[in-house]
């Protein structure tokens, strides 16, 4: 179920931003979010972006931080054994104004000690896709990650 | 969005207090002489049971969503509320993809609406031969391009992205 994508548009998102801070250095960085993030107009702009949560052992969220997606990739630091709640979000506004739309996913994920993780974002032509990888560089084996929702989650 | 919205408000006025289709089936059947409605069609080179795992897979992970949208002039304020909702069933012989919407607040529809909100489209998948799949999408023919882009990118696997909803 995708109940755990929501989108909003408007007011809603510029409401959000307001109360929006960058996400803490965690040590180590056991994750790499890779991005590429394509407007689709000269007249429409989109910005990505990814909200962290931690998330307690009722499956409540606690806001934690913002990774703004501008640069191709970035690596942040997730708690082990802990999960986390991710909400990749793509905010577009029109350069003259007067709208602005945001679309997102969301995913928990309790990185495991040792492990690398990749997600690999994408938004073009109003389509975009959420793909994280789980690695283990000891064995240099890797999966891809099902999204898994908050509602269910088991921390 | 807006324009989805408004087309959608548009075509309920003009069906006046004609019946809402309740099901799939007479979603299918009003859509073809009904005002913008539009049938699609093309063909994905793979087997129905592929296409099939993959509307299971990728239409209630991204097409299960809820859209606000708000806009306000001087002289205007709007803000509505549409919760999609997609089901997917699947058989041996065809696959069928249904997304409906419901306005829980900002529109109002004359006539039932059915369980789950107004059929919005439906996406049948049958079988060509054992590698081919044919796809009918039932929907309006404006405001659906991205989705329809989408349900096309899942049923041929070559892009399993999420179409977001608000454009």
């Amino acid at each position: 179920m995708m109940r755990s994508f929501i989108i909003l548009a408007a007011a809603s998102v510029l409401a959000a931003c307001s109360s929006l801070k960058p996400y803490p250095s965690v040590a180590p960085e056991n994750v790499v979010v890779k991005s590429a993030i394509e407007s689709g107009s000269v007249l429409s702009s989109m910005r990505g972006a990814v909200h962290i949560h931690e998330v307690d052992a009722s499956c409540h969220t606690s806001y934690v931080g913002t990774v703004k997606l501008d640069r191709p990739s970035i690596a942040l630091g997730l708690p082990a054994e802990r999960p986390s709640y991710l909400v990749f979000v793509f905010q577009g506004s029109s350069l003259f104004g007067g709208s602005t739309s945001s679309a997102g996913a969301g995913t928990v994920l309790k990185p495991r000690p040792g492990y690398r993780y990749e997600f690999a974002v994408s938004y073009k032509d109003n389509i975009y896709n959420v793909v994280l990888r789980e690695s283990d560089p000891r064995r240099g084996a890797s999966r891809e990650v099902p999204r898994q929702e908050l509602r269910g989650c088991s921390a | 969005m807006q324009t989805r919205v408004a087309f959608t408000v548009l075509c309920a006025l003009l069906a006046g207090c004609a019946q809402q289709p309740q099901t799939a089936q007479e979603f299918r059947e009003a859509i073809p002489g009904a005002f913008m409605g539009k049938v699609q069609t093309f063909e994905a080179k793979r087997p129905l049971a592929a296409v099939a795992k993959t509307f299971q897979a990728r239409a209630p992970d991204c097409l299960n969503v809820s859209v606000r949208s708000v806009s306000q002039s001087s002289t205007s304020y709007q803000n509505i509320l549409t919760v999609y909702k997609a089901t997917v069933v699947n058989n041996p012989q065809k696959a069928e993809l249904h997304l409906q919407r419901d306005f829980k607040s900002g529109v109002l529809v004359p006539g039932k609406v059915p369980p789950g909100g107004l059929y919005y489209v439906v996406a049948d998948a049958t079988p060509i031969d054992k590698s081919r799949t044919r796809i009918d999408i039932y929907g309006p023919s404006v405001g659906t391009d991205t989705l329809v882009r989408a349900i096309n990118g899942w049923a041929t696997g070559e892009n399993l992205g999420c179409p977001d909803m608000t454009k």
